[in-house]
């Protein structure tokens, strides 16, 4: 089964692309399947992003 | 080498002044093993100066509670102020953050006295810690085996016998997997229990923090001391009342015949001491694995995206992980958030009808450095899915979980027994530990 309007190789370039491919279109493909089965009255679990305490700048926010 | 003293024992010998804080870390420092290759950076000069003064306080009857002058360490994705902080990464070898994470700062409050920052898989993103940077992690059971990960420094360190605790964070099993794959104890609290904040994310609604620990009530101390609570101490008694969870499906199935062996016996173990054992079927785990990987591949992605222009300076497995994590759509993602609030209503259901539920941690022991499938059952399987497949559940609803040793294979190796229970019952879940440890 291919999962629809997913990009062949999004913003990655055609070699490292190939290089998940194998790994990642199976994953893609079984979590379609997943989604597919949701209810249509299945709403996100928001309490996940509104009690996040994490430091907002993070990894971003260090200095390289 | 002899056993180290628990935290409480420590504890004892100081106040008795049969040792000083100094001795302490002195003694910790000699218990590393280079071999295992747990640190990244070793801080022997500041802790032992950090323990002169612990020493001086205590002789002015300052006593900071149950982790005055107590040894740790912490994982090298916490930011430590003045201290190098790398991640496990190239990207940031040279990163000295201006400031301490709220859990160094509270464990620091708290009396403990870290030795150094502790090795771990690339940006915490693996469970082999095998780090192409500063190398792997050595199981100390075994020096030919994984340590586990990504928490795999601070594993070892404990597991070897050099520190009663150290410090660890857990995105998919990154705490539990190497407390279970290197034989000490792992706890992953509830989400939310101890912040995050200037820890270095992998995952941003996966993320926690926890103690690795030598012992159950080690654990249990060092987590109250990280989320800034007051430590209970689990008693060992008997566990009349308490309903242990027997999955009838998905965490007993596909593992490795000594596993599953050890812990079937954690459940002779505490229904004799009178807990109800509950047959009980789970949700469907493989699917929520699926919608939780690939939500954290998302979200890991996000965390990276300053640096996509220097994925050539990762890892090769990590690089890739966050090639896929690019993607991934913003449809994929919230669908995925759809999926774990029906996942989480499906858990808090499930622990109406029981108080604990026990899993392996992982369906096989630690595997050899560099092996990247493993045979289970005449099947091959990818060592990080194998491996992490039954911790997962706990970071993607966010409820606690405990590994801790419920046996050795006949090699030696240790295996691990999860522990999982509602969120408000870390309590409960040291407990039954507790129990366990002592049977």
């Amino acid at each position: 089964m291919n999962a629809p309007n997913v990009p062949a190789s999004g913003p990655l370039s055609p070699e490292a692309y190939e290089e998940i491919r194998e790994v990642f279109e199976p994953m893609r493909n079984k979590f379609a399947a997943i989604a597919a089965s949701l209810p249509a009255d299945a709403r996100p679990a928001l309490q996940f992003s509104v009690v996040s305490n994490h430091d907002r700048e993070g990894v971003a926010g260090a200095k390289a | 080498m002899t056993r180290l003293r628990t935290i409480a024992q420590m504890g004892a010998d100081l106040r008795a002044k049969r040792v000083s804080c100094v001795e302490l870390v002195d003694e910790a420092l000699e218990r590393v093993d280079p071999q295992w290759n747990a640190f990244i950076k070793l801080t022997a000069e500041d802790a032992r100066a950090e323990a002169r003064e612990l020493d001086a306080e205590l002789a002015r009857g300052v006593d900071r509670g149950p982790l005055h002058g107590i040894p740790t360490a912490h994982k090298d994705l916490m930011y430590t102020k003045g201290i190098r902080t790398t991640g496990g990464s190239k990207i940031f070898a040279d990163f000295i953050p201006d400031s301490d994470a709220p859990v160094v700062s509270t464990l620091k409050q708290a009396g403990a006295v870290s030795i150094g920052k502790t090795n771990l898989h690339e940006f915490a993103y693996g469970i082999t810690s095998v780090n192409p940077h500063y190398g792997a992690v050595h199981n100390p059971r075994d020096l030919s085996r994984i340590a586990g990960g990504s928490s795999g420094g601070s594993a070892a360190v404990v597991a070897g016998g050099a520190l009663t605790f150290a410090t660890g964070t857990d995105t998919g099993g990154s705490i539990r997997l190497p407390a279970g794959y290197c034989g000490c104890v792992g706890f992953k609290p509830a989400y939310g229990s101890i912040s995050t904040d200037g820890v270095m994310p992998l995952g941003y609604t996966f993320d926690h923090i926890g103690p690795l620990a030598a012992t159950v009530a080690d654990a249990a101390i060092s987590y109250a001391a990280m989320a800034g609570s007051s430590a209970k101490m689990p008693s060992a008694g008997p566990l009349h009342g308490v309903r242990v969870g027997l999955p009838t499906n998905f965490y007993l199935e596909n593992i490795d015949v000594e596993v599953g062996l050890a812990v079937r016996r954690a459940f002779q173990t505490v229904a004799a001491l009178g807990a109800q054992i509950v047959e009980i079927a789970v949700p469907d785990i493989d699917s929520l694995n699926t919608a939780a990987l690939w939500m954290l591949l998302c979200e890991a992605a996000s965390v990276h995206r300053p640096y996509f222009d220097r994925l050539d300076e990762y890892g090769e497995d990590v690089r890739h992980l966050i090639n896929q994590g690019r993607l991934v759509s913003g449809m994929d993602y919230v669908d995925g958030q759809r999926l774990r609030s029906i996942y989480c209503e499906q858990f808090r259901q499930l622990f109406e009808s029981i108080d604990v539920l026990f899993t392996p941690v992982s369906p096989i022991p630690a595997p050899p450095i560099g092996q990247m499938t493993v045979d289970l059952n005449g099947k091959p399987e990818n060592v990080r899915l194998l491996s992490t497949r039954f911790m997962r559940a706990f970071n993607l609803t966010g409820l606690p979980a405990l590994s801790l040793p419920c046996g050795r294979t006949e090699s030696g190796l240790p295996i691990g027994l999860q522990i999982a229970g509602r969120a408000n019952d870390a309590d409960l879940i040291f407990r039954v530990g507790a129990a366990i440890e002592a049977s």
